[in-house]
């Protein structure tokens, strides 16, 4: 780590892969840490995307880490249970779950970086996630929703025709709606249930800071979104989505949308 | 419970693996393995629809440790400071990632790969007599005749659209690839014309396929392929299909035709993942078997 706004040349970047919690509660996580010594640093937690699109979209989420890092923050990446190489299977966790670990990767993160308030990044599902536990916190100062799911019926509908194109291009004959797996990962009966009462985030006084990028289709529920979050005095900006929907594109596709996460690193100088 | 742990590895600690180890020490069967899954193309280490995960908690369920790791610049693996050519690093860093197991006690080793992740084992293996099995799943190495695998391409998409309802309503509605569909008819006309198939060309792409193969076979290597999708339909176009290509049942070929390329169902992917535990079980015992008859091999300390 080197003094000053702008890290040297032959920066390399810092980051520790490793395991926390424990039991059937054992999440992985990359600390990346800061490479500048600059005010004001934050501590960033990145929530990620879930199912199918989680893989698909983890090679920007990891770029947006290095690049906060870059800028002088500490990011904590991690993986909800039957996440990635956290413990336990997708098929026995949902959105319950996942918000106990973006709790507990709060607590996490603040632990590592000694701060005692941090920004929270969520992508899709992970966006709704941070959303509702950061309304329960007073340790959350701002949010960065990356394409929030407001409404979990739709993308149960948006994975439910995605898997049935695939059944489709494949040759398979389930009934649409039928199928108890999305692109290679259980779907069931209570996570169906879970998606389809997903509520919007309630309003917190402690949230300073929220900035919403919206994907055009979906912007009617970014601004219900955002009016929750906007009542009780949190600054909330909406901007749009200008870049593809990596989630929707398949990882060797290897798109990284440079130009919104400069937006993303610049709005975490600005406040 | 299964235990794992994060690694950085590599003469520049950045490659990021996760290791987890056997559930019980099995130790007293003389030679364990450890298995060393790499990338599946650009997709990191949890593998495709985290098939790696699936794998590796499932190896270590029965007593075979296994390191899922991304090489430079994949997944959460940092790009190699020494600015190596890829094609170097395909050979170089997964025999890297073996001399640090090594050095942690570890001898021998099965490499597991799919696509191109399949191609890197294939290589690294070469000349390596810690590799005492490979697993390769649906390895580039066996599509590399451009006519054939269109051959193969056609047959496997006009069975498949021939019997679904829906194909022919996108025929008779525009929403299909007219310009792509008549090239593929008019190469299958062509073939046909020509008396249905290339005597010409398999013997000698069978001989290519066997002498790719040919160095592992001698150097002790077993192997396992597997192939699904179209690339298990490729393999049956050639003159005697998989058999063709074994000599005394080596290599290993299993078919998984109504598997796509990544194995994305879970019932599919489910079948995998037994397939493979079961042959490196058995794996493991016969090298176990060798290395009671013969005196154990000191690899030289890297």
């Amino acid at each position: 780590m080197t003094a000053g706004s702008v890290p040297r040349e032959d920066w390399r970047e810092e980051f520790v892969p490793y395991f926390f919690g424990e039991g059937p509660r054992r999440l992985y996580a990359c600390h990346h840490l800061p490479a500048v010594v600059a005010a004001p640093a934050k501590a960033i937690l990145i929530c990620n995307a879930t199912g199918h699109e989680y893989e698909r979209t983890h090679r920007t989420l990891r770029q947006l880490a290095l690049q906060l890092a870059r800028s002088g923050h500490h990011v904590l990446r991690f993986d909800y249970r039957g996440t990635g190489d956290s413990a336990g299977k997708y098929a026995h966790s949902g959105p319950a779950e996942w918000r106990q670990d973006v709790t507990t990767a709060i607590e996490e993160c603040e632990r590592i970086s000694g701060h005692r308030q941090i920004c929270v990044i969520g992508l899709r599902l992970g966006a709704t996630l941070a959303a509702q536990v950061a309304a329960v916190r007073q340790d959350v100062e701002s949010l960065v929703l990356y394409a929030p799911v407001a409404d979990g019926k739709s993308l149960l509908g948006e994975w439910e025709h995605a898997q049935a194109e695939y059944e489709h291009k494949h040759g398979r004959t389930t009934r649409h709606g039928m199928s108890d797996e999305v692109l290679g990962f259980a779907l069931s009966d209570t996570f169906r249930a879970e998606l389809t009462a997903l509520a919007l985030p309630e309003p917190n006084p402690a949230l300073r800071r929220v900035l919403i990028l919206a994907e055009q289709a979906a912007e009617k529920g970014a601004r219900q979104m955002a009016q929750a979050l906007a009542s009780r005095g949190a600054s909330v900006s909406i901007e749009p989505v200008d870049a593809p929907a990596i989630w929707r594109r398949e990882p060797f596709e290897a798109i990284v949308p440079f130009k919104l996460l400069r937006r993303i690193v610049a709005w975490m100088k600005e406040g | 419970m299964v235990k794992e742990e994060a690694l950085m590895l590599g003469p520049h600690r950045s490659l990021v693996g996760i290791y987890t180890a056997a559930a019980s020490s099995s130790s007293s069967r003389g030679a364990d393995v450890v298995v060393v899954l790499l990338n599946a193309g650009l997709i990191h280490h949890v593998g495709p629809h985290r098939l790696h995960v699936r794998l590796s908690r499932a190896l270590a369920a029965r007593g075979i440790s296994a390191l899922r790791v991304d090489l430079s610049g994949i997944g959460d693996s940092s790009v190699r400071p020494d600015g190596l050519p890829a094609q170097e690093l395909a050979v170089r860093e997964p025999r890297e990632i073996m001399d640090e197991l090594t050095r942690r006690g570890h001898q021998n080793f099965v490499l597991f790969g799919i696509c191109s992740g399949a191609r890197q084992a294939l290589k690294a293996a070469v000349g390596d007599p810690r590799v005492k099995g490979l697993v390769l799943v649906n390895p580039a190495v066996l599509v590399d005749a451009p006519e054939l695998t269109s051959q193969a391409a056609t047959q496997y998409y006009l069975r498949r659209s021939l019997w679904s309802p829906r194909a022919w309503v996108n025929l008779f509605t525009g929403r299909v690839n007219y310009q792509g569909l008549f090239r593929s008819l008019a190469g299958m006309i062509r073939r046909l014309g020509r008396g249905g198939n290339h005597a010409h060309d398999k013997p000698a792409l069978i001989d290519m396929i066997r002498r790719e193969l040919e160095p592992l076979v001698a150097q002790g290597t077993r192997l396992l392929i597997v192939l699904s999708d179209r690339d298990a339909q490729f393999i049956k176009l050639l003159d005697g299909g998989v058999r063709a290509l074994q000599n005394d049942g080596q290599p290993q070929i299993q078919l998984y035709p109504k598997a796509d390329h990544l194995f994305t169902s879970l019932k599919e992917k489910a079948e995998l993942v037994e397939q493979v535990c079961r042959w490196i079980e058995s794996l493991q015992c016969a090298s176990s078997e060798t290395d009671a008859r013969m005196p154990r091999r000191v690899l030289p300390a890297d």
